[in-house]
């Protein structure tokens, strides 16, 4: 069943895109803070990963306890194929929205430029 | 790298609001990204509020989640009254956070439906951790907190706050290698004229390095450079800020400007910062203090400079008092009879902080003991009550239990509760503290050191909650662990009325321990009482009352010679003897209570003492001739100062009646001559009343008088002006006479004698108004709590009461049976009271005026005050006990 994406549950999914298979909350916060510049709640990134888990867009697995989490286990999460096909659906969307007003869209400033 | 884990509230939070794989993994993010923003050098406030901000917004983000996921459940089915754990409709291990807050609605009912026992025990609660509070917000204001200098705990008083010579000074600077620097003060009050009303301003002659050794520079100008320490460069002067702005109306251009201090031109070259606090709270200006190579005098190890030094980092007290040592041993070879024994162990190093707050230090942590008393009798009301409360609401635990309610559960309920009231009492002490210690401020201001800086601070906040959340632990767990403890099948067989006589030993135990801490409490304030009350019977050695009193200072620079210093007392005191409403004037260098005196030594002409021996002292005063009527002192034999003392006739002196026993012992001292000041002859001319110059707790001591007609050698004086009326009412016209004689001679300190007095005794009044309050407070707690004890054990035993009056008991032998055992843990109390009064009361002994810490008379009268009080908080239930009817009683079985 396929529901749009939230603006949120987008950026998570494109910051797993980038890291690759197995990677885990902090990296994925990390990614997500240093492309857009904004905080993000570590609360508030669990509880979408859960729902995009419910929704079986991503899936997931407990890693093992290190010293530097304070003993602490990481969730590893890796995108399934479902997530790949939503977040493409979403990307279609934007990018027919954009065709035609890129230049007026790039002429903002952008601090990183990045994507 | 030592702290790496990350603040503990919001750990704990996290702990306490995330369950399972979420709490694992949340915390551990949150805590690796922690410790690589800590690794990261971020500044620790940052990253600890990255912390909070994360933690915060997990928590909360969580816990909304979840309450829309478990939503039906909440408002799930209706079985049982609503609301009430332990009835049905309880998931087994159902969701912690809705249990909490079901637990709290719960107990704000359960409060609500007892507003009596709610507002007794919150009142009780509220008095104790208020009480506390305002005592731990002074005590932290002056005691713990560090002084407002940088790196304060470095700055330390040397020589035990001991006048040394500037030439000790120079020495100390020399060769104390622990100073960092050294500078000495000599305090002073200056005359300011010119723009303006006349003033004398409160200030201190320092040495350059005073300003590097407190650590503050001027926020404008300079500070002194060392050639203004020579005589004839020292005209400049540096103001504190509140000087510029009220004077020169924070004049920009002040710098440069030439202002007149002591009647001669002097030059500002600096301002304090505004909010700076002088080490002489009183200080508005700064002169830079001289030393005259050429004047011996001031090598003598007469002269009265005090020294102040910063220690070098890393340097103890204890080091630089050893460096010391060497230089007091070599004064004392040099000089023996100026540097005595005292002189030499006074060569100590003290930090700053604890020389300023020395002597209030004791009394204060005296109170906060007392203090905490009134808590402890508090708490134990409290419980008392909660005890109480827990037998009487037993049947609805056993109701509940039955109902499938767990014994945690339970505890977890009662525990809510009393949390509840704990914090309720909590709130409301922190207004009663704020309320006390606006009073205290007022009161404190000029006794207490540091008194001004005493607020409610966050740390204060911090001792406030920690007080009631133990004091909610101690009166919470007991009962609470008793209630759940409770056999269900006896309480519900069981209809209520009858007594269950173990029960009552715990409550017994904490009546008797109140009664023995409000003992304590009394004996204190009754002692402190009657020393007050002592105090005010004291004879000062002159009449108080219609009596008023004002400084002036004549500006040395206009009044230097002697001569132009004796007419102008004489013309100021004929001007104002002058005035409507004025009896009498008179003119005294140091007025009795304000503090400063002087002191020579003496040698009687016919009994000279051997070479070498120790010469005793005596006071020096001086005044003019008026001032025995009107300040109304004594005189006992001879004569008074007269117009025939003049400077051109020989040179007398009026001795006090201590000096007179001290120095003549039965002859009369009339016509003997006496010498002073050096080798200075002076014939006794008569002996006058003691006058409690130094306060009036201190004895008398030797003193003698000078006519400042014969010896004009001071240029400030008290001028005292009898009145026939209210001297208040005098003021203006007399401040309007002086100011038409020389309006350039700065009029200061105006007060009343009374007022001097009142001022003198102030600590010892404050002292014994707390004492009094505390011991208030805990009287009538001590009586609340029998009266609850008392009433509460009528009303259990109404079933048994009403069996023997059913079979003929007289309601006076009920009345006499509840008293006689109410009578017994009140005896216990007392006795232990009585002897923890006569151990602790000895705390009180520094502060007592002619009164012993075991005074019989006030043990007994407040053991017998509270005995009677005692016994009438159970007389009333014991009275109703008498009127049960035995019938109606009978009928609830």
């Amino acid at each position: 069943m396929s529901r749009a994406l939230g603006g949120f549950e987008q950026l998570i999914l494109l910051a797993m895109v980038r890291l690759g298979d197995g990677t885990y909350g902090v990296a994925i916060r990390r990614e997500i803070e240093s492309r857009t510049g904004k905080e993000v709640s570590t609360g508030a990134l669990y509880t979408t990963l859960e729902r995009l888990e419910k929704r079986g867009l991503v899936s997931c697995l407990l890693g093992e306890p290190t010293p530097a989490r304070g003993g602490r286990r990481k969730k590893l999460y890796t995108m399934e194929a479902n997530g790949m096909r939503d977040l493409q659906a979403s990307y279609r969307a934007f990018a027919s929205l954009v065709e035609g007003v890129e230049g007026r869209l790039t002429l903002a400033d952008g601090p990183s430029g990045g994507g | 790298m030592k702290s790496v884990r990350p603040p503990l509230i919001p750990r704990v939070l996290l702990h306490l609001l995330l369950r399972g794989e979420e709490r694992e993994v949340i915390c551990g993010d949150l805590e690796e990204e922690y410790r690589d923003l800590a690794s990261k050098r971020l500044g620790s406030a940052v990253t600890k509020q990255w912390y909070w901000r994360q933690a915060l917004r997990a928590v909360t983000g969580r816990s909304v989640e979840r309450f829309h996921r478990m939503g039906g459940a909440v408002r799930g089915p209706r079985g049982g009254p609503k609301g009430a754990p332990g009835y049905t409709g309880m998931p087994k291990g159902g969701d912690t956070l809705r249990e909490i807050g079901q637990d709290v609605r719960f107990g704000l009912r359960a409060l609500g439906r007892r507003p009596m026992f709610t507002v007794v025990a919150g009142l009780t609660l509220a008095l104790g951790v208020g009480a506390n509070t305002a005592m731990f917000s002074v005590l932290d204001s002056v005691l713990l907190k560090p002084l407002d200098y940088p790196d304060s705990r470095r700055i330390v008083q040397v020589w035990s706050w001991r006048p040394l010579s500037k030439s000790t000074l120079a020495e100390i600077e020399g060769d104390v290698s622990s100073f960092s620097s050294v500078s000495g003060y000599v305090t002073e009050r200056l005359a300011l004229t010119g723009e303006g009303a006349a003033e004398e301003i409160p200030g201190a002659a320092v040495s350059p390095s005073h300003f590097s050794v407190v650590g503050i520079q001027p926020a404008i100008g300079r500070a002194f450079t060392p050639e203004e320490s020579e005589p004839g460069r020292d005209a400049v002067v540096i103001l504190s800020d509140e000087l510029w702005s009220t004077r020169f109306g924070s004049d920009p251009d002040v710098l440069g400007m030439s202002i007149t201090l002591d009647g001669s031109p002097t030059t500002v070259v600096g301002v304090m910062p505004s909010g700076y606090r002088p080490i002489v709270q009183s200080w508005r200006v700064w002169v830079p203090l001289t030393i005259d190579p050429t004047d011996f005098s001031d090598y003598s190890g007469t002269a009265g400079t005090k020294v102040l030094a910063r220690l070098e980092p890393g340097a103890t007290p204890a080091r630089a008092r050893a460096e010391l040592a060497p230089i007091a041993r070599a004064l004392r070879e040099e000089a023996p009879q100026a540097h005595d024994d005292e002189f030499v162990a006074a060569a100590t190093v003290t930090p700053l902080l604890d020389a300023r707050v020395g002597s209030i230090r004791s009394t204060l942590w005296l109170l906060l003991g007392s203090v905490g008393l009134v808590l402890l009798i508090a708490c134990a009301n409290v419980t008392n009550l909660l005890l109480a409360q827990g037998r009487s609401r037993e049947r609805e635990m056993a109701v509940r239990q039955s109902q499938g309610a767990s014994r945690g559960r339970l505890v977890r309920q009662l525990l809510t509760e009393s949390t509840l009231l704990g914090l309720l009492g909590g709130a409301v002490g922190v207004l009663v503290a704020i309320a006390l210690l606006s009073v205290l401020r007022y009161h404190l201001q000029g006794g207490v050191p540091r008194g001004d800086a005493i607020s409610v601070d966050y740390r204060v906040l911090l001792f406030a909650t920690g007080t009631s959340l133990v004091t909610v632990l101690v009166f919470g767990l007991i009962p609470a662990l008793r209630a759940a403890g409770t056999d269900v099948n006896a309480s519900l067989r069981d209809g209520g009325c009858r007594g269950r006589g173990g029960r009552r030993g715990m409550n017994q135990a904490l009546v008797g321990l109140e009664i023995a801490m409000s003992l304590v409490l009394l004996a204190g304030a009754g002692l402190l009482l009657k020393s007050s009350w002592l105090l005010q019977r004291v004879d000062p050695g002159f009449r108080s009352e219609n009596l008023l009193t004002m400084r002036l200072n004549l500006p040395a620079g206009s009044y230097s010679e002697e001569e132009a210093i004796a007419q102008y007392f004489q013309q100021v005191e004929e001007r104002v003897a002058g005035l409507p409403g004025v009896i009498s004037v008179g003119s005294i260098w140091s007025l009795p209570m304000r503090g400063s005196s002087m002191s020579t030594i003496y040698e009687v002409k016919v009994h000279p003492l051997p070479e070498g021996a120790p010469r005793p002292a005596a006071m020096a005063q001086f005044l003019t001739p008026g001032t025995l009527k009107t300040m109304g002192i004594r005189l006992v034999r001879g004569r008074w100062f007269d117009d025939s003392d003049s400077p051109e006739g020989p040179t007398v002196a009026v001795i006090n009646e201590a000096m007179a026993r001290e120095a003549f012992g039965k002859e009369d001292p009339v016509g003997q001559e006496v010498e002073m000041f050096g080798n200075l002859s002076f014939t006794v001319v008569g002996v006058v009343g003691d006058v409690r110059q130094l306060g009036l707790d201190q004895g008398s001591r030797s003193e003698a008088y000078f006519s400042l007609f014969q010896i004009p050698a001071m240029s400030a004086v008290y001028l005292t002006i009898r009145t026939a009326g209210d001297p208040a009412a005098s003021i203006a016209g007399v401040l309007d006479a002086i100011a038409r004689l020389d309006a350039d001679v700065p009029v200061s300190r105006i007060a009343t004698m009374d007022e001097v007095l009142l001022t003198a005794t102030a600590d010892s009044r404050l002292m014994t108004l707390l004492f009094s309050l505390f011991a208030g407070i805990a009287l009538v707690l001590g009586v609340v709590g029998v009266y609850g004890v008392v009433s509460h054990s009528v009303s259990e035993r109404t079933y048994e009461i009403g069996v023997r009056m059913a079979l003929g008991a007289r309601s006076g032998a009920v009345v006499r049976e509840v008293m006689g055992k109410a009578a017994i843990p009140v005896g216990f109390g007392l006795v232990v009271g009585i002897v923890g009064a006569y151990a602790a009361t000895r705390l009180l002994d520094s502060i007592l005026f002619e009164v012993q810490p075991a005074d019989p008379a006030v043990l007994l009268v407040v053991t017998v005050v509270l005995g009677i009080a005692a016994m009438i908080a159970s007389l009333t239930p014991a009275r109703r006990a008498a009127t049960i009817d035995p019938a109606r009683c009978l009928n609830t079985e």
